[in-house]
């Protein structure tokens, strides 16, 4: 209200101004642009009372320079009271009429076509499917949807046609009327004109308001209405299909140049009327003109909206497109641009006109449009949306083929690595980027189907390599995209498919583990264990080992890095298995281990498979403690009945017996033996357990436990009486006895020896032994029975045959059995007399000391019979005697023994002198006078003394054995015996010095020393010496 | 008052009290004295060893000395092993049981005993002839000469030796010429011996030298 109420008084005044304002920025067009009043009433009011204003004044006035323009504005106000405010506050924008509603148009679904995006989709936005082509052309070019909006103006209504005409209006034509009649000269007549047409248009009199034009074009050939009234004037011919008269028209604005606000409608409207004309390539200069222009004026042609903006880009499109189509075939537009010259909005063209076919379901003729273009701007932004379009083409035409080997240009055109990507940056390039990694998917999907399908299987082959080169290509272009695993999953899949198990394997592995954390990580894993181990089951022996590694290194990755996948024991229980028939004994402990640890509740059978690989992998890493302990924990898991049992008992035995070897090594006997001896309590059905016992016998025996060892081998011989080690037993529990010192027993084991030994030696050795041991025991009647025995079987060896009959000679001489002593003493000369060529040192030796006893006894014969009477008798026995004495010394001579020849050397001396001592000792007859028994006595003497002579003869040349370094106990009796036979000559014995009888000095005084000269009885020492006792 | 002993005549008062002397430094002392022998070309010679032992000891000697004159060997033999095991360093207690066992028919242990004796005294002359018997005895005639020689060598008047190494040379050696100059060696000695002047007649008619 306030507005109203400054506005209305100040109007008269401001006149000269308000006009100015009208001037400036009064148009029809602004009039058409007029918005809704919502003050209509208001301002209704106001002009009304601003009209009645001007008629006040004319009314009131006096005709003046003034009056014209009051007149006009009278008029004006009139026309605008009826069709609304000229020159309202909106501000064309140097655009001419431009700014008009864009209508309600249906446009292309958004979603299709999804890979053509915004680059593609604002060419297309007019392109609309559910628009006819008549139907576009028809709104396209009609007046209306250039000029009016929401008022009567309008071109549409058919020529001649009126409306009922207000009266506001005709006065204001009759008031312009007047002024051109009365004011000629007056400043603003192109104004009038101008208004007048504006007056008839709105009354729906245009060709009154044409006239109105024609006269305004030829009156005010400078006037500033004349764009848009040649615009109206085209436009009024365009209605009237007088497409020339248009023509002509929009061309007098086209000449003006840019610098009308009418150019691009008029070019636009030219573009038309050519069209109408079906003068396309003429039409098309228009439009590309107007387009030119538009670029030029720093119009954003990735930027259409065509929500919001005008129709005209996208409709110029639409026609283009049209035009296009009316010239030829896709490649006209190639030839347009290259004789017209290129456009930087050429792809908005193309997409256009490719949209346009495709409209038309001309689909080869969109997809070449859109191939032309790219293939000659490869390096375009555009290029790879045009591409995918025509994927997506091909794919809404149903070419199948088409559409892969589009994919696969695609592919090729805009891998991570292609040319292009020289030209264009990458990294604003995301939409793209997602195209060549959905084609690449799909490429690969679609050969690893055709791959699987049964009904292609000539082309397998081909279509592995397929599947696998766009696999690969996508893995290598996003080798870190979060959508890469599924993908190289699928590119394992298709490698186990053909039987690549390796490098299936190798996949997988980059799946599971290549990526980080991810949905198919685990299963990828699992897979490659699988992979690798159907790779082993076919694997060659050259091949198995390698294959085996892989395997086992694949299977502990996964396990390890999926510990809780559902498969992870068994596989850790199969890497387990494989590391212990590698023979990497450590590492297969370990991953059993791991196994056991991780996995106390998984299946029985794999835990108890796990211990088994433990307890086999550290027996061959001398790891027997941890053996035992794991053939402890599988044999808890084993059934009793269960079949395996029998080898795990043995092996536990034999971790046990391997510690105590061990302990052997280092001579720890104790601890061997008892671990030998726990077996009988851990694993007493082991087969090891009866050399394990006899082993420990052998420890025991060692560390000299003879208790201990003998309570073993006893046990061990009782508990396994036909052992093949029971000899053996009874060798070691006869040493024990020996050891022990209870060598009747040891004597009885070798005894036992003796009579079970298979080797004749050996029992004869034991026999003897046994003997042996009962001599030392003092077991005298077995040792008598067992040397018997031993002589009786045994007369070889000689010398042991010999020495045996010695001792025993000895023992029966021991015990007063002096019949059986000379007994034995005969067989020992016995022995050795016939032993031929076995006859032996030794022998010799034994049999002349036998010799030398059995001759003793004659000479004790000899010596004990005295000569008595009757003399004759006595003498003759006498004699007899000596001579078998003096035989079987002499005799001995012949074993050449040095200390036996002595000896008989001895006694034949002494029988000589003995005879000569009986022969003077012989009784004398009874009744001799004593000169016969001188007589006697002395005949006596010269028989014996020849005797005498001869003893010493026989003792001096015993004595002259030490000439020959032969000096024994013999030889010094001879000497002691020449010493009383002779003493001048033998009887010299050497002298001792006597005690010493003093601890700390001793003095020697030569017996020729004189006296001391101060005697002193008290501290006199003097050696006292002594004779020597011999 | 010196360590060292005098070396004087066969004076007993002298010689007494050099072994105190020894004695003195050997409680005073640590250093220790070995066995010397001291000769006199005239009379002969004094062997000196230090007895660090204590009265029972030497108690424990003089009771053995006494068993040996009575003749009561095995007791003897008893009482001179539990004092050589007190006084190993010393020679007579060994020497003495070397005689006794010998006297008794040991000779092995007898010739042990001396060995033991040596070894504390090596050149200890009257050791050196008792083994040398012993030698004899078992046949090792060489050995035999090699002691007794090895006691002349100490002491070249040492009768005992001098008259035992004739008798080995003239029965068991057959070495005639050694016999009589040992023999006649120990007369220079023993001027009053018959017995072996009868001998040296033996050995000259052997050689067939004229008795002069």
């Amino acid at each position: 209200m306030n507005r109203l109420s400054i506005s209305a008084p100040i109007a008269a005044v401001a006149l000269a101004a308000c006009s100015a304002t009208v001037e400036q920025s009064g148009t029809l067009a602004e009039l058409d642009a007029v918005e809704a009043d919502l003050d209509e009433v208001y301002l209704e009011d106001s002009l009304e009372r601003a009209a009645e204003s001007y008629r006040r004044y004319l009314a009131e006035t006096d005709e003046s320079e003034l009056t014209p323009e009051a007149m006009r504005r009278l008029a004006d106000l009139q026309l605008e009271r009826e069709y609304g405010v000229i020159g309202a506050s909106r501000s064309t924008g140097g655009r001419g009429p431009g700014a008009m509603q864009a209508p309600e148009t249906a446009r292309r679904d958004a979603t299709r076509g999804d890979a053509i995006g915004a680059h593609t989709a604002s060419a297309t936005s007019a392109a609309d499917s559910r628009e006819s082509d008549s139907d576009f052309e028809a709104r396209a070019s009609e007046r209306d949807a250039l000029l009016s909006a929401d008022t009567g103006y309008s071109a549409t209504l058919p020529p001649g046609e009126t409306v009922e005409a207000p009266a506001g209006p005709l006065e204001a034509i009759e008031t312009y009327k007047k002024i051109l009649e009365t004011y000629p000269n007056y400043e603003y007549l192109d104004q009038v004109y101008y208004q007048m047409t504006r007056a008839y248009e709105e009354l729906g009199r245009t060709d009154e308001a044409v006239e109105v034009m024609e006269r305004l074009i030829a009156e005010h050939p400078g006037s500033k209405y004349l764009d848009e009234v040649y615009f109206r004037r085209g436009e009024y011919f365009f209605v009237r299909k007088r497409y020339l008269d248009a023509e002509e028209s929009y061309a007098a604005i086209t000449r003006r140049g840019a610098s009308s606000d009418y150019y691009e409608l008029a070019l636009y409207k030219l573009g038309w009327s050519l069209y109408k004309q079906e003068l396309y390539e003429e039409a098309l200069h228009q439009y590309l003109a107007m387009l030119d222009y538009r670029a030029e004026t720093g119009f954003d042609f990735d930027s259409i909206d065509p929500e919001d903006e005008e129709h005209r880009v996208t409709d110029t499109f639409r026609v283009i497109s049209l035009s296009f189509s009316n010239l030829g075939d896709a490649d006209v537009v190639n030839e347009y641009f290259a004789e017209h010259g290129h456009r930087s909005y050429a792809d908005k063209i193309y997409a256009n006109l490719g949209e346009f076919y495709f409209a038309k379901l001309r689909y080869e003729d969109a997809a070449s449009v859109y191939k032309s273009f790219t293939g000659l701007n490869p390096h375009h932004r555009a290029s790879p949306y045009f591409s995918m379009r025509v994927i997506d083409i091909y794919a809404e035409a149903g070419f199948p083929q088409l559409v892969v080997e589009a994919k696969k240009e695609f592919a090729a055109d805009y891998a991570i690595d292609a040319d292009y990507w020289n030209a264009i940056d990458i990294g604003g390039s995301d939409e793209v980027v997602g195209f060549l990694k959905t084609n690449l998917e799909d490429l690969a999907n679609h050969y690893h189907a055709l791959y699987q399908e049964e009904l292609l299987e000539e082309d397998r082959p081909a279509n592995f390599v397929e599947a696998r080169r766009w696999y690969t290509q996508y893995i290598g272009s996003f080798p870190k995209d979060e959508d890469t695993p599924p993908i190289n999953y699928q590119l394992a899949d298709l490698l186990l498919e053909n039987g690549e198990l390796d490098a299936a394997a190798l996949e997988y592995e980059r799946t599971a583990y290549d990526y980080g954390e991810h949905e198919q990580a685990a299963a990828a894993g699992y897979a490659a264990v699988y992979a690798h181990r159907q790779n082993l089951e076919l694997a060659d022996a050259a091949a198995e080992v390698g294959v085996r590694q892989a395997t086992v290194a694949s299977s502990l990755r996964f396990a390890d890095t999926f510990p809780d996948h559902e498969q992870a024991a068994v596989v850790l229980g199969a890497a387990a298995d494989d590391l212990y028939g590698m023979q990497e004994f450590h590492e297969a402990i370990a991953a059993a281990q791991k196994l056991i640890a991780r996995y106390p509740e998984t299946d029985t059978g794999l835990v108890r498979s796990a211990w088994t690989v433990v307890a086999h992998s550290s027996i061959d890493i001398e790891a027997y403690p941890e053996a035992e302990r794991a053939y402890t924990n599988v044999l808890g898991l084993t059934a009793a009945d269960d079949e395996s049992r029998p080898a795990i008992v043995d092996g536990l035995a034999a971790s046990i017996y391997k510690q105590g070897e061990q302990s052997l090594a280092v001579s720890d006997y104790r601890a061997a033996a008892d671990h030998f001896l726990r077996i009988r309590d851990v694993a007493p059905g082991s087969s090891i357990r009866t050399a394990a016992e006899y082993d420990a016998a052998a420890a025991l025996i060692q560390v000299q436990d003879w208790g201990m060892a003998s309570g073993v081998l006893e046990a061990f011989r009782e508990e396994f009486p036909e052992h093949e080690l029971n000899t053996e037993a009874t060798k070691q529990l006869a040493f024990v006895y020996r050891e022990d010192g209870q060598l009747e027993r040891s004597a009885a084991e070798h005894e036992r020896m003796a009579a079970e030994a298979d080797d004749a030696e050996f029992a004869r050795e034991a026999l003897l032994t046994a003997a042996e041991l009962y001599d030392e025991a003092a077991s005298t009647d077995n040792a008598i029975r067992v040397y018997l025995a031993y002589v009786t079987a045994w007369p070889r060896p000689l010398d042991l045959a010999a020495e045996s009959r010695t001792r025993l000679a000895a023992i029966f001489k021991e015990i007063g059995d002096t019949a059986r002593y000379y007994e034995q003493l005969g067989e020992i000369v016995a022995l050795d007399a016939s032993a031929g060529a076995d006859r032996s040192d030794r022998s010799r030796f034994l049999a002349a000391q036998a010799a030398l006893v059995l001759a003793e006894q004659r000479y004790e014969y000899f010596a004990a019979l005295s000569l008595t009477l009757p003399f004759e008798e006595s003498l003759q026995a006498k004699q007899g005697r000596m001579d078998e004495a003096l035989s079987a010394f002499e005799a001995l001579v012949d074993y050449e023994v040095a200390e036996v020849t002595a000896a008989a050397t001895y006694y034949i001396a002494e029988i000589y002198f003995g005879f000569s001592a009986a022969l003077l000792e012989s009784e004398r007859p009874a009744g001799l006078s004593a000169s016969e028994t001188l007589d006697y006595d002395m005949a006596l003497e010269e028989e014996a003394f020849p005797f005498e002579d001869r003893s010493i003869e026989v003792h001096e040349a015993n004595y002259e054995l030490l000439a020959a370094g032969i000096y024994n106990a013999w030889v010094q009796k001879s000497l002691d015996k020449l010493a009383g036979l002779m003493p001048a000559r033998y009887a010299k014995n050497e002298i001792s010095g006597g005690f010493i009888g003093s601890l700390d000095v001793y003095a020697y005084r030569m017996p020729i020393a004189p006296e001391p000269v101060e005697a002193d009885a008290e501290a006199e020492v003097t050696a006292q010496v002594s004779e020597a006792a011999r | 008052m010196s360590c060292r002993s005098r070396k004087s005549g066969l004076r007993a008062a002298a010689l007494l009290l050099t072994a105190l002397a020894i004695a003195g430094c050997a409680t005073t002392g640590t250093e220790h004295v070995p066995a010397r022998i001291e000769t006199d070309a005239a009379t002969g010679f004094t062997i000196i060893e230090e007895a660090r032992i204590g009265s029972d000891v030497r108690s424990d000697y003089d009771q053995a000395v006494a068993l040996l004159e009575g003749g009561a060997d095995e007791r003897a033999i008893a009482v001179l092993e539990d004092v050589a095991a007190s006084a190993p360093g010393l020679s007579a207690p060994l020497i003495d049981l070397g005689i006794a066992r010998h006297r008794r028919g040991e000779l092995e242990a007898a010739e042990l005993a001396l060995e033991r004796a040596l070894a504390v005294n090596p050149n200890h002359p009257i050791a050196l002839n008792e083994i040398g018997i012993i030698y004899r005895k078992t046949g090792r005639f060489d050995d035999a000469r090699r002691s007794y020689e090895a006691a002349l060598a100490v002491y070249s008047g040492f009768h005992f030796a001098r008259r035992n190494l004739a008798v080995l040379c003239d029965l068991y050696l057959a070495d005639l010429d050694c016999a009589l100059q040992h023999y006649e060696a120990y007369m220079q000695t023993v001027p009053g011996d018959d017995e072996v002047t009868i001998w040296i007649a033996d050995v000259r008619n052997r050689l067939g030298q004229v008795t002069p």
